[in-house]
């Protein structure tokens, strides 16, 4: 009898052994398949991946946070209201930054250059101070519910970032743009250490790589003559800005942009397989997944619709992409501060 | 550019280091007085909110002090940096006027 149970328990760990090296393989070779595509042609990569990808792995981030929701929020209401509210506005704020200036300066034209650029700083730096104080308020209220966490320092901390902030009000922006695609990362992190412990230390092993990968990719790309921010036009341009090249002296705006594309296409393996495959939630089991699915009639047929409203989405941004590529990816960056903003409490629920 | 090429890490690392301390930054280049005055404030209250946190978790009574000089060290630097910056920027705005007045003479 016992030699059976030892038979079976080898053959269980052999099976977690050979679960985790192929994660690991996996992880790494996507990450080297990733480094070597956005280092040989970082415009072409950052054009592709986002016609390719961004559809669909806000629609697996939007099943995944689904599947996350309680069926019934009881004394998480505070909490997840708070969220959605802090969501919301700064996402409908967020594109209003760059125009409102132009609208209140457009009464008064002297000297317009110099106020706009000021006015810019206040609206940005107001924002930020906002994004900073949501962030401190979620942690306050996640640390106050179970499990209880100590999290004393969340105030001096966001008074400090706040402060940092002000000093240069458009970096927290673009650090969001690049410090989003690793809150997937940590995301995943934290499903693999409730779900698939035995994957967690070959994955964070996994995750030490990946600045290596970014110091490469920094010292084997070559300058080339479009790296001249001035002298760049179209599409290039608008993903130099996008990265914050124009901050930047030029000679670096082609690895800024070839660093954004190798995170976010990073960020796009972990949602739309990683996260997937590590949870079993997203896929496995299509509906029993979702708590909210066994509410009343009501909210199931509301998110049944969503659901199917949101694979139209990805169907449809597939073919705005093709119709007006430029257009369409300002548009759906000014959205995506939505699902960025969004991973924010349900990490910090993880946490 | 040929040089860049040839060896990139060097001139990427020196576009990314603040300038060393004895280069003059042009006054154009710095954030306004407004800017640096609010962002003290922020780090001035961070730090004081520091010090009673540390209070309030009973740390040694020396180390809450020091962290009380460290904000008061805050509020004095954002003060000190600001009339810089104020300096800097009324040079700046009277060699402009200067310089145009010149141009508009040499016409």
């Amino acid at each position: 009898m016992s030699a059976i149970s030892q038979r079976h328990s080898d053959t269980s760990v052999h099976d977690l052994q050979r679960s985790t090296f192929i994660f690991v393989i996996g992880f790494l070779l996507f990450a080297i398949a990733a480094l070597t595509m956005t280092t040989t042609a970082p415009i072409g990569m950052s054009v592709l991946i986002v016609i390719l990808f961004a559809g669909p792995h806000n629609y697996v981030e939007a099943r995944y946070f689904l599947t996350r929701l309680p069926r019934r929020l009881g004394p998480l209401k505070r909490y997840f209201l708070y969220s959605a509210a802090g969501i919301v506005i700064l996402t409908v704020t967020y594109p209003l930054l760059a125009h409102v200036p132009d609208f209140v300066l457009r009464a008064n034209r002297s000297g317009i250059g110099s106020r706009r650029a000021a006015f810019v700083m206040v609206s940005v730096g107001i924002w930020n101070t906002a994004l900073i104080f949501w962030c401190a308020g979620l942690a306050a209220l996640r640390s106050s519910q179970r499990p209880y966490r100590n999290w004393d320092y969340k105030w001096p901390i966001a008074f400090g970032v706040a402060g940092a902030a002000w000093l240069q009000p458009l970096l927290l922006p673009l650090l969001l743009v690049f410090a989003h695609p690793l809150m997937g990362l940590w995301l995943l992190d934290r499903e693999i250490l409730f779900r698939r412990p035995h994957w967690s230390f070959a994955y964070r092993l996994c995750v030490a790589t990946v600045p290596v990968m970014l110091i490469m990719l920094w010292t084997l790309l070559p300058v080339g003559v479009s790296d001249l921010w001035p002298d760049i036009h179209g599409v290039e341009r608008q993903i130099a800005r996008h990265v914050g090249a124009p901050l930047f002296s030029p000679v670096i705006s082609k690895r800024l942009i070839a660093s954004h594309a190798f995170l976010e296409l990073l960020h796009y393996g972990v949602w739309i397989v990683a996260i997937p495959v590590a949870s079993g939630r997203v896929f496995s089991k299509p509906f029993q997944a979702i708590p909210l699915l066994r509410r009343s009639g009501l909210v199931r047929s509301i998110i049944r619709i969503g659901l199917i409203v949101g694979l139209a989405a990805v169907i449809a941004l597939w073919l705005f992409f093709q119709a007006d590529y430029s257009t369409t990816r300002d548009v759906y960056f000014a959205i995506a501060m939505l699902h960025v903003l969004a991973e924010i409490p349900f990490l910090l629920r993880m946490l | 550019m040929q040089n860049t090429a040839a060896n990139p890490l060097p001139i990427v690392l020196a576009d990314i280091l603040p300038s060393p301390p004895n280069i003059r930054i042009p006054a154009h280049e710095l954030p306004p007085v407004w800017q640096i005055l609010v962002a003290g404030s922020f780090l001035s209250i961070a730090v004081f909110l520091l010090a009673r946190t540390l209070l309030h978790k009973k740390r040694s009574r020396i180390a809450v002090v020091g962290v009380f000089i460290v904000a008061l060290i805050c509020l004095t630097a954002t003060i000190i940096v600001a009339r810089y910056v104020f300096h800097q920027s009324s040079s700046y705005q009277k060699e402009i006027q200067k310089r145009r007045a010149e141009i508009r003479s040499s016409h």
